[in-house]
């Protein structure tokens, strides 16, 4: 979902970024200001696909995540993550003319991630390219698409895709169906973030994927099915003043019925009152959700012992309205990407009841601005 | 003096040198001076060498950072298209595009850099030129704003550039401006000599729209042979996938032979400088034999008094190598600018500047300057620990046993003569060259003494007959000498042979290349596109000139050529393809198939002319086929002939413009002759021309004189160093001249005071004197002739071909000759005026109270 902030990811080596991060740019009058010119998302908007499912260039970010659980038959379980994140350098209406196919005002990063639950080993891979001679790129017509270099998500059919991407050391070839349709988030597609009209990004999701395929970890290629998430999100500048991360879950229970839930978080650690989310029914009804109808208490933390870091890593997670109460445990604790920035982002587990019946279900949650801020990020 | 008998033996051997130089400073700052001059000479050299290596290293550094392999097309740029794919199919795991062209900045004086297109996005897993990361408005200026760069850090701080200012660029002849968007650290030297843009804007500003250079990659010493041939699989024919270092070590190998002929010269001012030091340690033997034949009766040791001779020259060869490195390092400032020049002509354009010193280069030189004294001081210490007790005395003892081993002396010149000569016969090497020269050079010294003796001899009788007595006493107070004369005559011999040969070697060069370059240059104006090698002009010519330069008022035709490097088998040749009809009859050929008309004919089927270093290297006749990496693969060319060239010595291969298009696909052109219709001066048509041209490139137009100045200026230039060293051997040959006849006569001091007790005028005591050593003078100037001439034949015949590949003619310099023969003589003549002088002015009472 939210992992906005491709900005940062442009800092060139990986490392410490310097100064994608500083908040008052260098004072030279003559080089581009970061945010002139872009679009920003202030009005809920129609949405028209597969057109809308494509790039947006008069925003400066968007991105698509893709997530989602994977088992063999036997048991050995696994889950994914492949995000495309695009930055538009200018907007469209300043692109200069230039003669060379390299020129761009595009560029793309990627995340690869894969988690061997059985093996307890979490593999992932960062990647930049530009929108120049098709290394990188997204459509939206005829049929979507969004790929760098050799990673990639192509529609196959209304609601098929295929899903391709792999490293020196794991590989992904999945086929995903799309069960529920396109679910708009926040109102209607649009998702607040913070009191300033634009800080908020127009968010759409593919709740329930189901999959097949073949996956790649280490020397051991398996063949698996599962369910996963799609979340597409555009936006010019989204987080508000104070907000320094978030804590964003997306469960698929065995009921049929998913939910979406993000706390923004301010420079105390406390929730942002923007904090939302949804209940999708099994048949794709969407039921908004806010602050107060969801408890959220962490029973556990863990710290990395990469970056120091500290991360929450197990929740309970109550909606009273539903007579829902969930446990959301990772299923393995090192799920942290240390890339252009720092984040965890992993599978889960959920058991828990429902109206006195136990209930089940996977997802992905995803924890930022535990290892620096997010802020300035997007 | 040693007066108590219990004296320390550390004591002594500090006591006996140290009085003994305080008497006799000359010989001490002599010796010094030699050493001081050969460990110079040798430092400055070596410091030259070291730097031209590594400024190569860090230049290739700079752009291809820390890639194992490299991707590319030999002479020729790929297609942009082919990275493209090979990223889509997930080929490149850590791999980066480059795009390169050297640019001059006119805000930076003029300076010459390598700007550096690449991919931001993905170069980092290559090179790294950031540190940590770039601020995104930069970054963000870079990638989409047409014609912006980053400069090194240093060069802002250092031509107070801002960010917004715009630089005048000068690339392949074209004026073009750039903005300056951001900088970049530049915590190593290398860093200081590039600039970076995206690769879109370095197509763009050199019209290279869809290609790139090269790709660079990482692949990981464990799958890199599995990633190969995959890659392998897929690559078109003709793209080549290869490790960086092989490309690299080509070049390297290449400017070994250059390095490695500096180094050697350098060597022989050493030897020249120990030849010095061997003689003034001798003479200061055989000046102290009656100390140290008292010594011995005292009960000192042989081995204590070999300690004492031995500590005295490491003394002296402790100050000489340090004075020797000051002296070299200040020479380096000098050397490191000619060779690095040399070599940027030659062999590859380094943009790295200002290289530090190497203490390796410093150490070795001083150890060698120290080792080397100590060697050539064993003999003569030896001799003074033999020195029996009571034969303390005469020098008549030690006259007749030098004359008795002259023989023996003049049967081992000989030997080594031989040996020399059957090395350098035997061994087809570059070290077995200079190792039999070597071995000549010391035999011939060994002989000269023999030839000495014999024309003094000669001297005596003719002397007699013209000067009288005076005459007739000169050459006797010689033989009578030998031991020191002879020495010292050998000394003079091999220091002014060196200086001789060099000399012939130079001047037989030039001959040859000025023989070439008329036979080769036969049109009336030359075009080419300013590059930044003066031997190698690869810039393509803006497509515009050639129609309308064909169409100019008294062209009559127009050739054009086009020359570009590939690589080879044999490291990076010079490809060179012609449409001259005439091409052959204007070759200065060394072997070809048949007459010029088979010849030619040949060449338009697709046969090849290749020079004459390259068929060295590769050992190539004619008839035999010539195997190249062309962008359809690999294709074999047979070889119609062979010929001199002295533009490079990397090789060349001409190919018919044709045949190469055929195989390379590509259209530009490197340079134009035009041939002017009678009636018409080249200077004028060239003036006209060069106002009137449709481009904005900046073109060089210069008619076939103005070029062949030129290429001589460069030659000249090449020579420098080569012409620099032998004016450091001349010197120190001069000095080593000086130092042993001065102190000749110095020492007999008291002989001269008792001439003049005897009745002697000052007068006759003058021409006594200058006669001596202006005899010594011109004899040893006179066996330089013979030797030098064997000396240059072995530098013409033997390394040049060797190290270079190249074959000259032999030509007599009659001026490297008198001047060896001016040396001498000047020397000499000057080591005799001032003992005499002293002499003349101290009492003849004073005189003969002087004892050494």
């Amino acid at each position: 979902m939210m992992l906005s902030f491709l900005a940062l990811a442009l800092s060139i080596t990986g490392c410490q970024p310097r100064s994608f991060l500083s908040p008052t740019p260098p004072p030279q009058a003559d080089l581009p200001l970061p945010q002139a010119g872009f679009e920003k998302a202030i009005q809920p908007r129609i949405f028209h696909f597969p057109l809308d499912q494509g790039p947006h260039p008069n925003f400066q970010t968007e991105w698509w995540y893709y997530t989602g659980n994977l088992e063999t038959p036997e048991g050995h379980h696994f889950g994914f993550q492949l995000t495309f994140f695009r930055r538009s350098l200018l907007p469209p209406q300043s692109k200069p003319q230039r003669s060379s196919a390299w020129a761009t005002t595009q560029v793309y990063m990627g995340h690869l991630a894969l988690t061997d639950v059985s093996e307890k080993r979490f593999r992932f891979q960062e990647r930049f390219s530009r929108e120049a001679l098709g290394l990188a790129g997204a459509q939206g017509e005829p049929r979507f698409g969004v790929w760098l270099e050799d990673w990639s998500v192509v529609q196959l059919d209304e609601h098929r895709y295929q899903l391709l991407a792999r490293t020196s050391e794991i590989g992904l070839d999945l086929i995903l169906q799309d069960q529920k349709g396109f679910i708009l988030q926040g109102d209607q597609g649009l998702s607040r973030k913070g009191e300033e009209p634009g800080n908020a990004s127009y968010y759409i999701s593919q709740t329930r994927l189901t999959i097949s395929g073949q996956i790649r970890s280490g020397k051991q290629a398996y063949s698996v099915q599962g369910v996963g998430w799609m979340d597409h999100e555009f936006s010019t500048s989204a987080l508000g003043k104070d907000q320094v991360g978030w804590d964003w879950f997306a469960l698929q229970l065995d009921d049929g019925s998913d939910l979406m839930f993000f706390i923004l978080r301010d420079n105390q650690g406390n929730p942002t009152p923007y904090s939302s989310g949804s209940l999708i029914t099994p048949d794709g009804e969407v039921q908004p959700l806010g602050m107060k109808d969801v408890q959220i208490e962490v029973l556990h933390h863990w710290t990395s012992p990469h970056s120091g870091a500290i991360y929450p890593s197990q929740w309970y997670i109550r909606l009273p309205s539903q007579e829902l109460a969930l446990r959301v445990s990772p299923y393995i604790e090192d799920q942290e990407l240390r890339v252009s920035f720092t984040y965890w982002e992993g599978a889960v587990k959920v058991e828990g009841f429902r109206a006195s019946m136990p209930i089940r279900g996977v997802g992905y949650v995803e924890l930022t601005g535990y290892a620096g801020s997010m802020q300035g990020q997007f | 003096m040693v007066k108590h008998p219990h004296i320390s033996l550390c004591r002594l051997l500090i006591k006996i040198p140290q009085r003994y130089l305080v008497r006799h400073p000359w010989q001490g700052i002599l010796v010094v001076l030699g050493i001081a001059l050969g460990v110079g000479v040798m430092v400055a050299i070596d410091l030259a060498n070291q730097n031209a290596l590594h400024a190569y290293e860090l230049s290739v550094e700079s752009v291809v950072g820390s890639a194992t392999h490299q991707i590319y097309i030999s002479g020729q740029d790929l297609d942009e298209q082919i990275y493209v794919d090979l990223r889509r199919q997930g080929l490149l795991p850590t791999a980066a595009p480059i795009l390169t062209t050297l640019v001059s900045v006119q805000e930076a004086g003029g300076t010459v850099f390598n700007l550096m297109g690449i991919d931001p996005l993905v170069d980092t897993q290559v090179r790294n030129y950031w540190g940590t990361s770039v601020p995104l408005n930069e970054f963000t200026a870079l990638l989409t704003q047409p014609n912006t760069l980053l400069v090194p850090q240093a060069l802002m701080d250092s031509r107070n550039f801002r960010i917004g200012d715009v630089l005048h660029l000068e690339i392949e002849g074209r004026p073009v401006e750039m903005k300056i968007v951001g900088s970049f650290p530049s915590s190593r030297p290398y860093q200081e000599n590039i600039l970076i843009a995206d690769l879109a804007t370095v197509q763009e500003v050199t019209g290279k729209i869809g290609r790139i250079e090269r790709i660079d990659l990482i692949l990981e010493t464990t799958q890199a042979t599995a990633q190969i041939a995959a890659l392998r699989q897929i690559l078109p024919a003709g793209m080549q996938i290869a490790p960086v270092t092989a490309r690299q070590g080509a070049i390297e190998n290449m400017t070994a032979a250059f390095r490695l002929n500096l180094s050697a010269l350098s060597l022989l001012a050493l030897i020249v400088g120990l030849f010095l030091i061997y003689n003034t340690m001798t003479f200061s033997v055989v000046q102290r034999r009656p100390l140290f034949g008292l010594l011995r009766s005292l009960g000192v040791t042989q081995k204590e008094i070999f300690a004492i001779v031995l500590s005295e020259a490491a003394l002296m060869g402790m100050v000489g190598a340090l004075l020797g490195l000051i002296i070299g390092v200040s020479l380096a400032r000098y050397t490191v600018a000619v060779v690095s020049q040399t070599i940027n002509d030659l062999y590859f354009t380094t943009t790295v500047r200002d290289v530090p010193l190497y203490p390796a280069s410093l150490s070795k030189a001083f150890f060698v300057g120290l080792g080397a004294t100590l060697l050539t001081a064993i003999p003569p210490a030896l001799e003074a620990a033999r020195t029996a007790p009571r034969n303390v005395i005469s020098r008549a003892f030690l006259e007749r046993k030098t004359r008795l081993s002259l023989n023996t002396i003049t049967l081992a010149g000989v030997g080594l003569l031989g040996t020399g000569l059957l090395i350098m016969w035997v061994l087809h090497t570059w070290a077995g060259g200079f190792l039999g020269l070597s071995l000549v050079i010391l035999g011939m010294a060994a002989i000269s003494a023999f030839i000495f003796q014999k024309m003094v001899q000669l001297g005596e009788t003719l002397l007699g007959h013209i000067l009288g007595y005076v005459g007739k006493m000169a050459p006797r107070n010689l033989l009578r000498a030998l031991s020191r004369t002879g020495v010292a005559s050998m000394s003079l011999m091999v220091a002014v042979a060196v200086s001789i040969g060099m000399g012939i070697m130079i001047f037989s060069f030039r001959q040859t290349v000025i023989t070439w370059l008329e036979q080769s240059l036969q049109g009336d104006i030359y075009i080419s596109a300013p590059g930044f090698s003066a031997n190698r002009l690869l810039t393509p010519i803006d497509p515009q000139v050639l129609p309308f330069v064909r169409n100019w008022p008294g062209v009559a035709r127009a050739d054009v050529l086009r020359s570009l490097m590939i690589d080879s088998a044999w490291g990076p040749i010079q490809l060179s393809a012609t449409d001259n009809p005439d091409i052959g009859h204007e070759r200065y050929f060394k072997a070809t198939l048949g007459s010029y008309a088979t010849l030619f004919s040949r060449f338009q089927e697709g046969w090849v002319f290749i020079s004459e270093p390259l068929a060295n290297r590769a050992n190539l006749k004619v008839g035999d086929a010539l195997q190249l990496q062309t962008p359809q693969g690999l294709h074999e060319f047979p070889i119609a002939a062979i010929y001199h060239d002295y533009a490079s010595n990397s090789g060349i291969v001409m190919m018919w413009l044709p045949v190469y298009r055929k195989y390379w696909d590509d259209s530009a052109i490197t340079a134009i002759g035009l041939r002017l219709k009678p009636g018409y001066d080249p200077q004028s048509v060239a003036n006209d021309l060069q106002r009137s041209l449709p481009t904005q490139q900046r073109l060089t137009i210069r008619p076939n004189r103005v070029l062949r100045q030129e290429v001589l200026r460069v030659f000249d230039q090449t020579f420098a160093i080569t012409s620099a060293l032998r004016v450091l051997a001349t010197l120190v040959a001069f000095i080593g001249i000086l130092s042993a006849l001065l102190l000749l006569q110095l020492e007999r001091q008291r002989e001269f005071g008792v001439l003049r007790a005897l009745g002697f005028s000052r007068h006759e005591l003058w021409r006594l004197m200058i006669l001596e050593t202006g005899l010594m003078g011109f004899s040893a100037g006179l066996l330089a002739i013979p030797s030098g001439l064997i000396i240059a034949l072995v530098l013409i015949q033997v390394i040049n071909v060797r190290s270079f590949g190249w074959s000259l003619r032999f030509a007599l310099d009659p001026s490297a000759l008198w001047i060896g023969m001016v040396i001498s003589l000047l020397a000499a003549i000057l080591a005799g005026i001032f003992p005499a002088f002293r002499l003349s002015h101290l009492s003849v009472a004073e005189t003969i109270r002087y004892d050494s």
